[in-house]
């Protein structure tokens, strides 16, 4: 049968040609992998550069191979890494060789950081960091996950369930040693106590989500109608205005998106089908695809014409649309008289929106792209804190620390001389909230999620 | 002679363990030393107490003796924590010793247990299995199955300052033959100390300078056959120690023996000796002390917070150093006692004896200290014992989701006896659940399922369960709209919804009379229900949400790993795991969860090896399976 015990190995880089290829070994038999090449295994610790042969003797690659003796690697068990040619033909032979021995299978999804795990190399934050960091796209993301790496969300966690776990111990007292003599104002301190410790979460959780958009990103929807100037705007946005992070096109027949990286948050520009009432129903499709962006978005920018006098009455059919967080674009300013722009300028200056109006045409300036992008990244970036270091970075974070203080509050609302016993099933309940965060409760489907989030080799 | 069941020891587990299997219809001797001492408080002489209380409501709730026997003998009833929640209210009662040892005894004859007048030195073994017991004389005793309840008596040493006495308790000998024995087979043993305090003629007490403690009025009793309480009810005495006290103790401590490194068992740190106090917590000026008469015609008084194993004459100065105490006489010294105990975690849930089939162990043996905690081992390992020797192939165990016993047991399998065990009610996950109030409707089904319950409970259970279930739903169907409850007086809800009586019950500050104008329907719950059902009402919300936890439990502790499970072929498993699991053998992954030293990531790869497994059997069962190697 088959077990954990296997040793597991994986292409730790992408498929395809390139430079160089690693590929990772571990567990118990790793140190006998390159043997099956006709190598001897360096001594832990050290590279050593190796002539590979395949099972007939013929010649493989020519490669370096490294040696980590458990527990001092990566995953905590023996490890070996195979950094070979990156060529389909010799990572393949490799591969069939490895996949061909005893005791030897390919890793499954996320396999390398569940050893990791449970050999206590990572935790569940450290597991998670890692995933953002490989995932990571800006300088930002990289920071973040590092920070979470280093412990950023782990140490006040700690400190909170140790707080925690003396408060919840002495009202235990108070209960339990009802006959002894406790200190008379042991109740006092325990509220006052109890106030303080959720008063510190609290603080934490009041971050406006910075942490999860730095990590997740933010989808802004470009929402408008018609020849408003949406795909313009996205070509500007992304022929060199903005580091353009990734580009696809569309999977759906009407939306095309863009991926740019704005203070360092990744944001998905969304350019929808324009929205216009329509008997043709493929176009009904795109439309109606288009309503869902909107309201799917994390932010939506409402595009229209000022050339086009009907624009206050699209404007509040767009508003229909789009969510609270949403800004004003007016475009063509290049094709109005100074009077009617200025009068345009004077009726955007009174709408309760963020609205700016400018020209997207090829001759238009430099200034006007600045103005979009400054709209942008006040959809996106939170006003006011642009230098904070939010430290919860996942929805699961927030959840599980909002759980904590919603206890607390719940524990000191308690009165401890009637009711002691409710109040501490409430720092009961904290203490499992603070507990799913680190991974000690409840893990079984958490590690799930988390490890099948990983791809191979990683 | 052959018996179905042997007792050995006659304290509290072995009382408990004696008269449970005979009400299992065993054929039971239980031998002891002493058969006058049945029964015997060694120590102080009261019953119940937080988390304590709640085992004796379990104990009769499965039709046990120590409930009614203290209702016989209570002397002083208080309900501790009366003014907090219901499910930490602890009934505890002082008793008269002489008087409780009485109806210890009269429990005992009447559930028809034989009692064998003999020292137990050896047991009898065949094919790995215990068969029996030999006494000292070399008597062989045969039995299906023995439980051993030795409390204080294995290797027991007496320590009163420099001098070192064995004895089991004061003026009887230990068992040393059998702590040999035991030692013999490879169980894990260790040493435990407990100590106790002088006690005191109470004529030389200056009883007119003390604060004196009344008895709840009226009583409530432990157990639910009990009526009323007829024993005339006392008071007890309050005073301290004094800084001429911590000034003697601390001039003499090197003569103590627990400080002086005499002993080597672990004491427990929730009951300390008065030497203890005074060192550990050297800012505390003075500590409280509860005179505790230990009967109605005894003079002894048990003085409750000076437990000390000093030499004589410092006790002697110590005590009259107390205010009301100048002139009192020492009638017994203080003393600590150290014993062998069997690190509990050889044990199964049965309280069988891993290693030794047919051999059951409770009380202090298994490193427990008090007689409520050996009493609830005694009554499970009886019924498991009685169980075994019917050759009916089924156990009786219980779980942290059903009671006090069972997250005692669940811990001492599970987490060993670093220090006398002690019960609280901050063990109890599920303590809005496992009250001391609802005992019997947690476990009194499940007695009468194994056979435990007699008679005369079943049909005042049954008498009850139907009374509860009458008054339940009459709570549910009287229903008011927001206009009725605002003419009768009561809160409001902002929402508008009618509500019931036991949705009015729920909210803090309204009680059953509150509703009784309202809802005049409910005068038919009797008196003794309605503080059970506002209780019920009271934690209703919080028990929705705890059942979630215990579901998440229950689904644990169905996945058992088989005991011959190989570690060693789970990956992923860090060798300090790996040797936790296989030196202590979870049963299921509900226990190994709890097993201190333990990650969650262990458990999980062992969860999932587990599975692997048993996915490829259910596949090698249909025939699908492709034989694969190893």
């Amino acid at each position: 049968m088959r077990g954990d015990i296997d040793t597991i190995f994986a292409l730790a880089t992408p498929p395809g040609r390139s430079a160089i290829a690693v590929i990772r070994i571990s567990g118990p038999q790793a140190f006998a992998a390159p043997a099956l090449f006709g190598c001897v295994v360096p001594a832990a610790g050290t590279f050593r550069m190796a002539r590979l042969v395949d099972g007939d003797g013929g010649r493989l690659d020519e490669a370096l191979i490294l040696a980590m003796r458990a527990p001092r690697s990566s995953t905590g068990e023996d490890v070996v890494e195979i950094h070979a040619h990156g060529s389909t033909a010799v990572t393949a032979a490799i591969l069939r060789r490895l996949g061909e021995a005893d005791g030897f299978r390919p890793a499954g999804p996320g396999e390398f950081t569940h050893r990791m795990f449970a050999n206590g190399k990572i935790d569940l934050l450290g597991a998670e960091a890692l995933a953002d960091l490989i995932d990571a796209e800006t300088d930002r993301q990289r920071l973040q996950a590092w920070r979470q790496r280093d412990g950023s969300l782990h140490r006040p966690v700690d400190s909170w369930r140790a707080a925690l776990v003396r408060l919840a111990a002495q009202l235990e007292a108070v209960i339990d040693f009802a006959d002894e003599e406790l200190p008379g104002d042991i109740e006092a301190r325990i509220h006052a106590d109890t106030r303080a410790l959720a008063d510190a979460m609290s603080a934490v959780l009041d971050d406006d989500h910075e942490g999860e958009l730095v990590r997740a990103g933010v989808t802004v929807s470009l929402v408008g109608p018609v020849n408003a100037g949406k795909s313009t705007l996205l070509n500007r946005l992304a022929g060199g205005d903005v580091a353009i992070v990734s580009s696809q096109a569309g999977t759906t027949r009407d939306i095309v998106s863009v991926r740019i990286g704005l203070d360092g948050v990744p944001v998905t520009l969304l350019d929808t089908a324009g929205v216009r009432d329509t008997d043709d129903v493929i176009e009904a499709e795109g439309v109606r695809r288009a309503r869902r962006a909107a309201r799917e978005a994390d932010a939506a920018l409402l595009v229209m014409d000022a050339t086009d006098p009907e624009w206050p009455a699209e404007l509040a059919r767009l508003r229909d649309i789009a969510g609270p967080n949403r800004s004003v674009l007016l475009t063509k300013r290049d094709r109005l008289d100074s009077g009617a722009a200025s009068s345009v300028a004077a009726s955007l200056s009174a709408l309760p929106e963020t609205a700016c109006l400018v020209s997207l045409a090829a001759v238009s300036t430099d200034e006007d792209m600045e103005q979009v992008i400054d709209m942008l990244r006040g959809l996106v970036v939170p006003a006011n804190r642009p230098d904070t270091q939010s430290i919860i970075t996942r929805a699961r974070h927030r959840h599980a620390l909002e759980r904590a203080v919603d206890a607390l509050r719940a524990a000191d609302r308690l009165d401890f001389g009637s009711a002691p016993e409710l109040a501490a099933e409430e720092y009961r309940r904290a203490a499992d909230s603070l507990g799913r965060l680190t991974g000690q409760v409840d893990v079984e489907e958490l590690l799930d999620s988390i490890f099948s989030s990983f791809c191979i080799g990683k | 002679m052959s018996w179905d069941v042997i007792i050995v020891g006659g304290g509290h587990a072995g009382c408990e363990a004696a008269a449970a299997a005979a009400r299992m219809g065993a054929s039971v001797a239980l031998v002891t030393m002493r058969a006058d001492r049945i029964g015997e408080m060694s120590c102080n002489p009261a019953i119940g107490g937080l988390g304590k209380g709640h085992l004796v409501r379990e104990i009769d709730a499965l039709d046990g003796i120590m409930g009614r026997a203290i209702d016989a003998s209570g002397i002083q009833f208080r309900m501790l924590n009366r003014s907090r929640g219901p499910a930490v209210h602890g009934p505890r009662a002082q008793a008269d010793r002489a008087l409780y040892r009485a109806a210890v005894q009269r429990f005992v004859k009447a559930a028809g247990v034989v009692v064998i007048e003999a020292a137990v030195g050896d047991l009898l073994v065949r094919d790995g299995k215990c068969r029996g017991v030999v006494d000292e004389a070399g008597n062989a005793h045969h039995a299906g199955a023995v439980v051993l309840t030795t409390g204080t008596f294995l290797g027991g040493l007496i320590h009163l300052g420099e001098e070192i006495t064995p004895a089991g308790r004061i003026g009887e000998a230990p068992s040393n033959m059998l702590s040999d024995r035991l030692r013999g087979l490879d169980l894990p043993i260790g040493r435990l100390k407990t100590g106790t305090p002088p006690r005191l003629d109470g004529r030389s007490i200056d009883w007119g300078r003390l604060e004196m403690q009344p008895a709840d009025d009226p009583p409530v009793p432990f157990s639910t056959l009990t009526g009323r309480i007829t024993v005339p009810q006392i008071e007890c005495g309050i005073t301290r120690t004094t800084a001429e006290t911590h000034r003697i103790i601390a001039e003499s401590i090197h003569l103590s023996a627990v400080y002086s490194g005499q002993i080597a068992g672990q004491g427990p740190r929730y009951c300390p000796s008065i030497e203890d106090k005074v060192k550990r917590f050297a800012d505390k000026a003075s500590h409280q002390i509860f005179l505790e008469p230990e009967g109605l015609e005894d003079d002894t008084v048990y003085p409750n917070g000076i437990s000390t194993s000093l030499p004589r004459d410092v006790q002697d100065a110590l005590v009259a150093s107390i205010p009301g105490l100048e002139a009192a006489r020492i009638l017994q010294y203080g003393y600590a006692i150290e014993y062998d105990f069997i690190d509990p975690r050889a044990l199964s849930r049965t309280l069988a004896l891993t290693a030794m089939p047919g051999l059951f162990l409770a009380g202090q043996i298994n490193g427990t200290t008090g007689y409520e905690e050996a009493a609830a081992q005694g009554l499970v390992a009886g019924i498991n014992a009685a169980l075994l020797a019917s050759g009916a192939g089924n156990s009786f165990t219980l779980g942290r989701a059903d009671s006090y016993t069972g997250v005692m047991i669940d811990d001492l399998i599970t987490r060993g006896a670093p220090e006398p065990y002690r019960m609280f009610t901050s063990r109890a996950e599920y303590r809005l659940l496992l009250r001391a109030d609802n005992a019997d409707q947690r476990l009194t089904d499940r007695g009468i399922g194994i056979g435990c319950v007699g008679p005369e409970r079943q049909s005042a259970w049954q008498e009850k369960k139907d009374s509860l279930a009458r008054a339940r739903d009459v709570m549910e169907t009287a229903r008011a709209r927001p206009a009725e409850l605002r003419s009768a007086g009561l809160p409001i809800p902002r929402d508008g919804a009618v509500r019931s009586a036991a949705n009015m019950l729920a909210l803090d500050e309204i009680g059953f009379d509150r509703l009784l104008d309202l809802w005049p329907q409910l005068e038919v719950v009797p008196a003794a229900l309605r503080p059970q059902l506002e209780a019920d009402c009271r934690y209703a919300g919080y028990i929705d949400r705890q059942q979630a936890d215990i579901d998440a439990l229950h689904r644990d502790e169905a996945i058992t790993i088989p005991a011959d499970f190989d570690y060693a072929l789970v990956g992923g498993l860090s060798a300090e795991a790996r040797d936790v699991m296989m030196r202590l053998r979870p049963e299921t992954i509900g226990q190994a969860n709890r097993l201190p030293g333990l990650t969650p990531a262990a458990v999980v790869a062992v969860l999932r090896h587990l599975k692997r497994q048993q996915m490829t059997e259910t596949r090698g069962a249909t025939g699908k399976a492709v034989a694969e190697p190893g």
